[in-house]
């Protein structure tokens, strides 16, 4: 590997938590004045989650704190290969054995909150990863490569509808409304992560920065430019600012669906969006 | 316990109080004012402050309501489950010294007879600002518990007992010596 692409690939991998932590400041920060508030400081993120490191440890058992660290280490993992502009198939199996990780988590305490919200997890997994996984076909078999690095066009042209698919799949991970469902604030507290605390709950905060800084860069690669660096890195940002300002949006105007009804929405309307995109891709010939 | 931690932590803590809010039998006048202080017009998160449902998360304990006989347990296990450090606010004047029930054969009185309270909201109710006064304070007294300036009874009890320790120790050196 050449060394310039490792080294960016390096700083952004240091970049990465920041990155996702600035996205949610700003959402709360944007979402606050969506509903004529003034909202926390953009780095409130931030403050959260040293707090939470500096807190006195309470666990329920040790099987929890052994499964948030292999949560946080296979998503960390998943950002570095896609740092390293690596296979998009073992990136997605790798992040999605972390959310399995944490599943097993939440499952390992006996809090019926925590049962109720890995069920969920598990339901939005079943919703979520075959759009994922789809979009890296279809991604695969535009490029005729599942490594980014071969990526030799905007991907927006040939796969716009994979890209609108993708903003499901941000959708659900990000926990968004109305496919916050294991979450739930206002039913089951904070379903997953209720049993944690203080620092291994600031663990789960921070790998979900890293998972929203990868399933930005996954949206991202739609509009890369080869060849072109600060062009490229403009239209990723613009790309990010619109997807995630719709995703606020909806999150703000829409009620939480209940468990069959994300299923009979998200499913149908992602794979339904991937195959109408592929039958264009054949169509225009371009594979 | 808190002295040794680093600046920005403790920046931090001063910074996102996370709120658990628990109603011991009150008449839900204070709850009201509380869950007013979430709204647009004095919107708390602000400062950094949310309204958190699950003690494990929480920073801060919000008592409602006069404490009696069923709820003591409840109150006493949900401010046990919150992690170091924490601060207890009491709302209403039922929480504080038992308010009109006071005296009432099932209720045991204030909320300070079954936990440590760090600050007082007076009122029935109290107004939003005066509770978001009352966060305030219990920011200020955690800022002097951090700096070291401030220590909570139980603290100050446990080192008067590590120092007797240590006198009785160092006597029985010198016993031993002579």
């Amino acid at each position: 590997m050449d060394f310039w692409p490792a080294f960016i690939g390096f700083i952004f991998l240091l970049l990465a938590p920041f990155i996702g932590m600035l996205v949610i400041g700003l959402d709360r920060k944007i979402t606050a004045r969506m509903q004529n508030r003034i909202g926390p400081p953009v780095l409130q993120p931030l403050y959260d989650v040293i707090k939470l490191f500096g807190k006195e440890d309470k666990i329920v058992n040790r099987g929890q704190v052994v499964f948030a660290y292999a949560f946080f280490v296979m998503v960390v993992l998943a950002t570095s290969l896609f740092c390293l502009r690596s296979d998009l198939l073992v990136i997605f199996f790798l992040l999605n054995a972390g959310a399995i990780f944490m599943v097993m988590g939440a499952y390992s305490t006996r809090s019926a909150f925590s049962t109720i919200g890995a069920n969920r997890e598990l339901l939005q997994m079943l919703a979520y990863e075959p759009i994922f996984l789809l979009v890296i076909f279809s991604i695969g078999y535009a490029v005729k490569s599942f490594t980014i690095d071969a990526i030799y066009e905007p991907l927006i042209l040939k796969l716009p509808l994979a890209l609108v698919a993708m903003v499901i799949v941000l959708m659900i991970k990000m926990q968004k409304s109305p496919f916050d469902i294991s979450t739930a604030h206002t039913e089951i507290i904070s379903g997953t992560m209720v049993e944690y605390s203080g620092t291994y709950l600031g663990l789960l905060k921070l790998t979900h920065w890293y998972e929203l800084f990868l399933i930005l860069g996954t949206m991202a690669l739609f509009v890369i430019i080869p060849g072109n660096f600060v062009l490229s890195i403009i239209a990723m940002l613009v790309l990010i600012a619109v997807v995630y300002g719709i995703v606020m949006l909806i999150d703000n105007i829409t009620t939480r669906l209940t468990w069959d009804a994300l299923l009979k929405v998200a499913l149908p309307l992602g794979i339904g969006l991937i195959t109408a995109n592929l039958i264009y891709v054949w169509y225009i010939g371009g594979a | 316990m808190a002295e040794a931690d680093g600046a920005l932590t403790k920046i931090s803590r001063l910074k996102s109080p996370w709120i658990l809010h628990y109603d011991c039998s009150s008449c839900n006048g204070c709850d009201i004012e509380i869950l007013a202080c979430l709204t647009p017009y004095y919107d708390i998160e602000r400062f950094g402050i949310l309204n958190k449902g699950n003690p494990k998360h929480a920073d801060v304990l919000m008592v409602t309501g006069s404490v009696n006989h069923r709820n003591k347990v409840v109150l006493k296990n949900l401010y046990d489950q919150i992690p170091d450090p924490k601060v207890v606010i009491v709302v209403g004047a039922c929480g504080s010294t038992g308010g009109v029930f006071h005296n009432c054969y099932n209720v045991l009185g204030g909320v300070d007879k079954v936990i440590p309270v760090d600050v007082y909201v007076p009122g029935c109710p109290p107004k939003p600002e005066a509770i978001i006064d009352g966060v305030v304070k219990a920011l200020e007294k955690l800022k002097a518990l951090q700096d070291g300036t401030w220590k909570r009874e139980k603290e100050k009890e446990k080192e008067k007992t590590e120092k007797d320790e240590a006198k009785e120790e160092t006597e029985e050196a010198k016993k031993e010596e002579e």
